[in-house]
């Protein structure tokens, strides 16, 4: 589990639950995120997205993963002792990311964003902003373009 | 008043009552003498007129009070039923849905105008009064004056009192107490008015005795009143006393005392100057009194048969019973995980108990899930009436049948029946039954029979819609489905009639040579299906030309838990819902036939085409030797049949149906998924998509 950070979160500040894919790091608003799992048994979806890894059991509930990598483009590695699930919930869907590894979670100050305007490759239209910290880049994902919402769902 | 929170019961019990509104004119249209029908659409009525004005929707009230009146004149018989005024009827109830629907999106009362509707009531009610001079409103002007005379103080007492009555009254008087009429009214805003009521007449129980009460007591505790209620009281107190104690239990409104001076007992006091007594006049025909704390009690009287089928029932949010059914669908999973450790750890006490709470949670599962039932009936209630106006519409002849209304379903399967069943009805109507001139011709009963009929078939139910009508031309079929370039003429050709007509369920399909209002416009029959099917069922026809056409619907009797034969293909498992199966056979690889490059099996005489599982679910492959024996499920639809090859059979079980959310929804050969005793995800073959 990630460490929460005893700031509180004030007026413009973002709240991230930030994690690793591949080298570089991601987040997701904290506001989306539900819980954060170890990886369990993925059931395959014949037919389904090639994004969506299959559906896990929830404590009963069957929710759908994506595997993320494979919906930002990246390149496939495989699976660690780090592993996680990310489970998010976008307008009322509960889904289920796998990430390599969560790491913290972060307080951004608006300054400390930049608004992705043109993040000129395969990935732009998922990227909300990117956070900066010193040396430290902490790219911050779109949830409802990730999830399909916005545009092509399957 | 805040009235949002009563919204919702406001909404049901409208609809309700407007139901019962429907039924009853149509069966006033049958039966126009039957007055106990009258009286049942009466009550019904005066109802509605009660709620909406407590809700403050005056317009609503308004045109319920013209139609009571117009009512009232059919209930005295100084009007006839006629089939124009039930016609005005229908279109008030009509007007009330769309008014009582709009409320309830919050929109406004009054979106369809009741102008005219009102105008029309109320010219009929003037014509009756200037016209005749009813022989039925004599009685009533008799007794009028002589109770006035009597005690005009009394005169807004709504209360009856019979010879036992009047004895006990002249008892108690002899004996020093007094007797008084009470006219309780409690606040608008009560909502437990039973518990009120119970609560007024225990506190007056204390000090004296209730005579009577109108409402009767019974009546009272189902709440079967207006916010008023008249008691015959006897005790030793004052009347401010008798007052006081009333007014002690809150949300009264107000309490009138009236003592009854029964000095004479031919002229009972207290009878108001509007009510005339029967016991004054015994012989005469029922007269409905005027004043409406006596209206309501002698309409509630009239139809003890409708109590008696109610019987005591809790409303319950239907989030509610699905949570509940989630809780018991967790129960059986986790029940069979137990199972599960049981054997692998060979404990038997521990699998004794478990037969125990085997029972109990099979005993649990019944029992919720016959909660969750619903007779179709709900469903089938408002067709009647849809037959009625179409038929008139259309110029023909109907006599609509329905049978199994008691059938249950689960209610999810209920919410969404209606719409496909309300398109084979407008379809039988539409094309199915020929115009009575045509009927005659043919040598058939002008009126032409629809059916709807529902009933058990084994794990499932079976709706029907029948029609003695043209039948369908499977010839017709073909062709049109050639010039629309569904199919090829040859294969068209290859097709039998049966195949030919099933046809007509696919997408753009529709033979009506003229598009009406009705039906024939292209969708239809298609929707019809990918409802049917969505829902777990199926549907299919059978005709005969001029003998008529027979649309059955199956449907699952459940769609949250099933028993399902669990499969494995490869190293990945899935579950074939046993509903579905025909047998299970084990083969070698050489009975596997090719018949025009397609894989077949014959069994028993039937060839029947394979699939392979694992390939058409693109079941990665795990190990690369093939198998002696081939295992296959042989699988129905209706009456088509396959064989689904599976690398193994796991065995049956019973599982629990979970959707996989929006973001997988609608996807092929999947129909959903299920957790199994491991905690795994298991995923649900859609039998009839494999096809």
């Amino acid at each position: 589990m990630a460490k929460i950070d005893k700031k509180v979160v004030g007026e413009g500040e973002i709240q991230v639950v930030a994690f690793k894919l591949r080298k570089e790091e991601y987040s997701f608003n904290i506001l989306n995120v539900q819980e954060i799992k170890g990886l369990t048994d993925i059931t395959r979806v014949p037919y389904a997205s090639d994004f969506i890894k299959g559906v896990i059991n929830l404590r009963g509930s069957v929710l759908p993963v994506i595997d993320l990598k494979k919906r930002l483009g990246l390149m496939d590695t495989p699976y660690t002792d780090d592993t996680r699930i990310v489970i998010v919930k976008v307008d009322d869907i509960s889904v289920g990311m796998v990430v390599d590894e969560v790491t913290e979670v972060l307080v951004f100050n608006q300054s400390e964003i930049e608004v992705a305007k043109s993040v000129d490759n395969e990935i732009g239209r998922f990227i909300s902003g990117i956070g900066k910290r010193g040396d430290r880049l902490v790219i911050m994902l779109d949830l409802n373009a990730i999830v399909g919402l916005t545009d092509e769902l399957k | 008043m805040e009235t949002n929170q009563y919204m919702e019961m406001f909404l049901e019990e409208s609809r309700e009552h407007l139901q019962s509104l429907n039924d009853g004119l149509l069966s006033l249209e049958d039966n126009p003498e039957d007055l106990s029908v009258l009286n049942e659409i009466f009550r019904n009525a005066h109802t509605i007129k009660g709620m909406s004005a407590t809700m403050g929707y005056t317009k609503i009230a308004e045109l319920t009070h013209d139609m009571e009146n117009v009512l009232d004149l059919l209930r005295k018989e100084q009007l006839k039923v006629s089939s124009d005024i039930v016609d005005k009827l229908f279109k008030c109830i009509d007007a009330l849905e769309q008014n009582v629907e709009s409320v309830g999106e919050g929109g406004p009362e009054d979106v369809a105008d009741v102008t005219d509707l009102v105008a029309s009531l109320s010219a009929i009610v003037k014509a009756v009064e200037n016209g005749t001079d009813p022989a039925a409103a004599a009685p009533v002007g008799a007794a009028a004056p002589a109770a006035a005379a009597a005690e005009p103080a009394a005169a807004d007492v709504g209360i009856e009192l019979d010879d036992t009555d009047r004895d006990v009254i002249a008892q108690a008087k002899n004996s020093g107490l007094r007797a008084y009429a009470l006219k309780v009214v409690l606040s608008s805003g009560c909502i437990l008015k039973a518990a009120r009521s119970y609560m007024v007449m225990n506190a007056l129980d204390e000090q004296g005795d209730v005579v009577k009460s109108v409402p009767c007591a019974e009546d009272l505790e189902q709440e079967k009143f207006e916010n008023f209620f008249d008691v015959v009281y006897i005790c030793e107190a004052e009347a401010k006393q008798v007052e006081e104690i009333v007014m002690s239990i809150s949300e009264v409104e107000s309490c009138t005392v009236t003592e009854i001076q029964n000095k004479t007992e031919e002229a009972p006091a207290s009878a108001p100057a509007a009510a005339p007594a029967p016991a004054a006049a015994p012989a005469a025909k029922p007269v409905a009194p005027d004043a409406k704390a006596a209206a309501k009690p002698a309409a509630a009287s009239k139809a003890p048969d409708k109590k008696l089928k109610s019987g005591q029932s809790v409303r319950v949010d239907i989030e509610k019973l699905d949570s509940l059914l989630n809780l018991v669908g967790e129960l059986v999973i986790n029940k069979v995980r137990l199972e599960q450790i049981g054997i692998m750890h060979r404990l038997t006490e521990l699998t004794e108990t478990l037969e125990q709470m085997d029972r109990i949670t099979t005993d649990l599962q019944a029992v919720v899930m016959k909660v969750r039932m619903v007779p179709v009936g709900q469903v089938f209630n408002r067709f009647p009436r849809m037959v009625r106006d179409l038929a008139k519409e259309l110029n023909k002849e109907i006599n609509l049948t329905i049978e199994g209304e008691e059938t249950e379903l689960d209610r999810t399967v209920i919410d969404e029946i209606g719409d496909p069943i309300m398109h084979l009805l407008r379809n039988s109507l539409d094309h199915g039954v020929e115009q009575p001139d045509d009927r005659e011709a043919k040598g058939k009963p002008r009126t032409g029979e629809i059916g709807l009929i529902a009933r058990h078939e084994g794990n499932n139910v079976v709706i029907m819609v029948t029609d003695d009508g043209k039948g369908i031309d499977a010839d017709i079929i073909r062709r049109k489905a050639i010039e629309k370039g569904m199919i090829g003429a040859e294969e068209a050709e290859a097709l039998d009639d049966a195949d030919a007509v099933r046809l007509i369920f696919l997408p753009g399909f529709s033979t009506a040579e003229q598009i009406t209002d009705v039906s024939g416009r292209g969708v239809g029959m298609d929707v019809v299906r990918s409802k049917i099917e969505s829902l777990g069922g199926h549907v299919d026809v059978e005709t005969k030309i001029d003998e008529g056409s027979v649309f059955k619907i199956k449907l699952p009797l459940t769609l949250a838990i099933i028993q399902a034969l669990m499969v494995k293909m490869q190293d990945e498992m899935y579950a074939i819902p046993l509903g579905s199966i025909d047998s299970t056979i084990n083969i070698s690889p050489d009975d596997i036939k090719t018949v025009k490059n397609k894989e077949v099996i014959v069994l028993r005489g039937q060839i029947i085409p394979i699939i392979r599982g694992a390939d058409v679910l693109q079941v990665p492959k795990t190990s690369t030797e093939e198998n002696e024996d081939i295992f296959v499920v042989v699988v129905h639809i209706g009456d088509r049949k396959a064989g689904i090859v599976v690398d193994n059979l796991i065995g049956q079980q019973e599982i629990v149906i979970k959707t996989m959310g929006k973001l997988l929804a609608g996807l092929k050969v999947i129909s959903g998924a299920t957790v199994l005793g491991d905690g795994r995800v298991a995923l649900i073959l859609d039998v009839s998509a494999l096809m």
